[in-house]
């Protein structure tokens, strides 16, 4: 998007890896490869998944990286673009040849009982991300667990700021429903 | 004419509430438009606090949501597949790609080998018969073979 002629700050980073310098490739993928996993993982639910497409998604950049023009868009933007279609398409695809088996859980950690109280929660929280609306659970993944400005949010998205205040306020009414047993 | 009550903040409490509504406590990731006079109203208004403090307790609990970092290994893999420095152009093209732009060379190079191989064998055919019909048809089997080979690996 032209209009975001904002300062990118990956974009230094990224003309290093256009060059092919080694330690701005590490770094970069130091940077990112968490954010995106992160990000599949809540799209998906499914590790391995996760897995494949931030492979794909660096494959995308490594490609991306020799022709991006700078000032069109933000790096970070771009990728969770690329990130969430790749989500799209594996659900698309889930949808349409359904499994008898759900999406293999993270394991929870054997031994403290701690841990595996904490692990339970946390499926709690996904499994109410899970049954928001396909566009509000990914305005709140990209707004409140990815941390994008709600500009870039927006961008990612392809709405306006506005909407995607409704759909942050839509998704966070109807989780905090869901998740009251939670909040005491 | 009545004169309009002054608000003494230029944003509502309603605003207020709709803004934590939406984008949880932290006020760095509201709108920019809207901080500054959403930081004066927290400061005035135990309401607006309140506010915050709900959008707070729901941004904790879906703090709660923990995901595992990215293994070692899927970070090796990734870093093996990042272009090096001299082959970065080549990026984008896939290893299938360059197997066929391999096999394209081999298949001219044996083609141009066969040929020369048949003309000098033909030659030595005609030295030793005599003048006779020249068989192409094999040579223009090798070229089929090289086209197809280098369709085959396209």
């Amino acid at each position: 998007m032209r209009s975001q002629a904002l300062a990118d700050p990956d974009e230094a980073l990224l003309r290093r890896v256009a060059a092919g310098d080694p330690a701005a490739i590490q770094a970069l993928v130091a940077r990112k490869l968490p954010r995106i996993c992160a990000l599949a993982t809540r799209m998906l639910g499914d590790a391995t998944e996760a897995e494949d497409v931030a492979q794909e998604a660096f494959l995308r950049v490594w490609r991306q990286a020799p022709k991006w023009r700078a000032g069109e868009a933000k790096f970070d933007t771009w990728l969770h673009r690329v990130a969430l279609n790749l989500c799209y398409d594996r659900l698309r695809r889930r949808r349409e040849q359904p499994t008898a088996e759900p999406p293999d859980q993270t394991d929870p950690a054997v031994g403290a009982d701690v841990e595996v109280e904490m692990m339970q929660t946390s499926n709690q929280v996904q499994a109410a991300l899970d049954e928001l609306p396909d566009r509000q659970r990914d305005a709140i993944l990209l707004h409140h667990y990815q941390e994008l400005s709600n500009i870039d949010a927006a961008a990612v998205l392809g709405v306006s700021v506005d909407a995607l205040e409704s759909l942050l306020a839509r998704g966070r009414r109807a989780l905090r429903a869901r998740l009251q047993g939670l909040q005491s | 004419m009545r004169e309009a009550p002054i608000d003494p903040s230029p944003i509502s409490l309603e605003r207020f509430s709709a803004l934590a509504d939406a984008f949880g406590a932290d006020m760095r990731r509201w709108p920019e438009a809207d901080r500054a006079a959403a930081q004066d109203l927290a400061r005035q208004s135990p309401s607006a606090r309140a506010r915050l403090a709900e959008a707070d307790t729901l941004d904790a609990v879906l703090d709660l949501s923990h995901i595992a970092a990215p293994s070692v290994e899927l970070r090796d893999r990734i870093l093996a597949t990042a272009p090096k420095s001299r082959a970065i152009r080549g990026a984008g093209r896939d290893p299938a790609s360059a197997k066929s732009r391999l096999l394209r060379w081999l298949s001219g190079v044996g083609a141009v080998g066969v040929l020369t191989c048949g003309a000098l064998a033909g030659a030595a055919v005609v030295a030793v018969s005599g003048p006779s019909h020249v068989d192409t048809d094999g040579v223009a089997g090798l070229y089929d073979q090289a086209n197809s080979l280098d369709a085959g690996g396209a």
